[in-house]
């Protein structure tokens, strides 16, 4: 994993709860942390796929962060959708669709003018539901998946309002899923081709979840990522 | 500025879509159906450059082996300006499968006609009781100019797409590759592949292939390519006497080189007593710079030979 350093939030809204500005700032600092592991991540895609999904997760990112700068988002949800609707048009490829569905079905969750554990949660949900309606993918397949289902019931779980610790505890559960996915037989994606070939590698698009969710973590923690 | 050198070439007139890396050719005047084509950059001349006459009508290119997005795919799609509907044709990868399954979607929440056609000829990707699992190479071609041409005879939107579905269940490709192509952000190889090795069954997007062997001289490595063709075939249980075959370049073989296949291609049908009324050798469905080929073929069946051999032109693929 790539350390770096996210300088924390100012939360002014306390601990527990983001208003519409700070999701914004949320957002744009873990999309920043994602964009810097690029060169990790196309170090594990050159081992099962063709070698860019660090280099496109970064565009997409660096994409969105440029248009969030100008944003005007009226609720949280809309910032989630901007971010989806960024990566989908900067990136193209599988990861830029997929990220778009996880992002964009905060559309359809209740709006929201205050992030805090719960309706992050919700909104989450609502992106790993539309992602498996889509892909049909489950835990096991060895996608992004595999990250976001140990992190979403790890924020679910967690029995705190602090955000800062369920984002924690979520990135590391994330982190857990995308080292996971070593040692399984794709069944989606072009490393599914390659079959059994691809069992050593570690999934680049679970990785990239993984590093997603250390970013949130890191942008509402008083530590070093 | 390689989109800009495509519309600033003379034979056939391209007019680009909006900002997007999309193209429409507007001269299939009495069509009725429309073709839309797409995928990944990377492959050229695919798949702007096959957009022309007796080809297709609309084509949409994403960055460098990533799909295009799905404003991208619609805004082509509604350019084109189907009468009767407009079938999309692409290669069955996850990546596209998701793009242009939205912008389909899309499509149709605005009332438009489509069907969605996923060419999947590549027959190291999966065995033949899972032929709807394999991805798309070089087999495209055959997809896109069995569709146009059955436009061109003004043929009703379903039948335009059985024909269409036709050509891809009837199209099988196998591809290998002696040296991996370069990813353009490092400069790196996308695989190793020791000298002396060559990868069987090589995807489009440098990707590894299924397997991999010891170098072979063409003589014998093509009749074995050809004999795991016909097997394929034999398994689905179609049978092969006349085809249409594609002789087509990864990026850095020779024309030399690819001349020499298609006279080993040719040898094996013969052998195989199969006449072959269409026969080409060039580089039509590229993976950068790789060094390698494939081989693609389409058994031609009473209704499948005249759409093949009907005559088209455009950058990447001209049928006189």
């Amino acid at each position: 994993m790539p350390i770096g350093r996210i300088q924390k939030l100012d939360l002014k809204l306390g601990e527990h709860k983001l208003d519409i500005e700070q999701t914004r700032i949320l957002l744009t600092k873990a999309l920043r942390y994602l964009a810097d592991g690029a060169d990790y991540l196309n170090e594990l895609d050159r081992a099962i796929g063709d070698g860019d999904h660090g280099t496109t997760i970064a565009r997409g990112a660096k994409f969105v962060i440029r248009d969030l700068e100008t944003a005007q988002p009226s609720n949280v949800n809309e910032v989630f959708v901007l971010v989806g609707k960024g990566m989908m048009k900067s990136m193209g490829g599988a990861s830029g669709i997929l990220y778009d569905v996880f992002f964009r079905a905060a559309q359809d969750a209740p709006a929201i003018t205050q992030l805090d554990c719960r309706t992050l949660t919700e909104l989450f949900t609502f992106g790993l539901r539309d992602l498996k309606l889509k892909t049909k993918a489950e835990v096991g397949d060895k996608t992004m998946v595999d990250a976001l289902v140990p992190a979403l019931s790890a924020l679910d779980q967690a029995a705190t309002d602090s955000l800062s610790a369920a984002l924690n505890v979520a990135a590391a559960a994330a982190d857990k899923g995308a080292r996971a996915t070593v040692g399984l037989v794709p069944k989606f994606g072009r490393a599914k081709t390659l079959g059994e070939r691809a069992i050593a590698a570690q999934d680049p698009g679970a990785t990239s979840i993984a590093l997603l969710f250390r970013g949130l973590a890191g942008a509402v923690t008083e530590t070093d990522y | 500025m390689a989109l800009q050198g495509l519309l600033s070439l003379t034979e056939v007139p391209l007019e680009r879509v909006g900002d997007h890396l999309g193209v429409v050719y507007r001269g299939n005047v009495k069509r009725r159906v429309k073709l839309v084509v797409g995928g990944g950059s990377g492959h050229e001349p695919l798949f702007l450059g096959v957009a022309g006459p007796g080809m297709a009508d609309g084509a949409v290119n994403g960055l460098v082996f990533a799909a295009p997005n799905p404003d991208s795919i619609l805004a082509v799609i509604e350019e084109t300006g189907a009468s009767d509907g407009t079938v999309l044709v692409y290669g069955n990868y996850s990546g596209d499968v998701l793009n242009f399954g939205v912008a389909a979607e899309e499509a149709n929440e605005k009332g438009i006609k489509l069907a969605e056609i996923r060419v999947h000829d590549d027959i190291a990707s999966a065995p033949p009781g899972k032929i709807e699992d394999r991805r798309g190479i070089a087999g495209d071609l055959f997809v896109f100019k069995a569709v146009a041409a059955a436009a061109d005879q003004q043929l009703a939107f379903e039948e335009v797409v059985r024909i269409g579905e036709k050509a891809n269940l009837h199209t099988r490709s196998l591809g290998v590759a002696s040296k991996a192509a370069t990813t353009i952000d490092t400069g790196e190889p996308m695989f190793s592949l020791p000298e002396g090795e060559i990868e069987v069954g090589m995807g489009l997007h440098g990707e590894m292939g299924v397997r991999r062997s010891g170098y072979e001289p063409a003589e014998v490595l093509v009749p074995r390519m050809m004999g795991m063709l016909f097997d394929d075939y034999a398994a689905s249980g179609l049978p092969l006497r006349r085809v249409g075959a594609m002789i087509n370049g990864l990026g850095s073989t020779t024309v030399l080189e690819l001349l020499l296949i298609a006279g080993h291609v040719k040898e094996a049908l013969a052998k195989g007593s199969i006449d072959a009324p269409f026969l080409v050798a060039g580089q039509f469905a590229t993976s950068l710079n790789m060094t390698g080929f494939s081989i693609s073929l389409i058994a031609l069946e009473e209704e499948l030979e005249p759409m093949i051999t009907a005559p088209a032109a455009s950058f990447g693929f001209v049928k006189l």
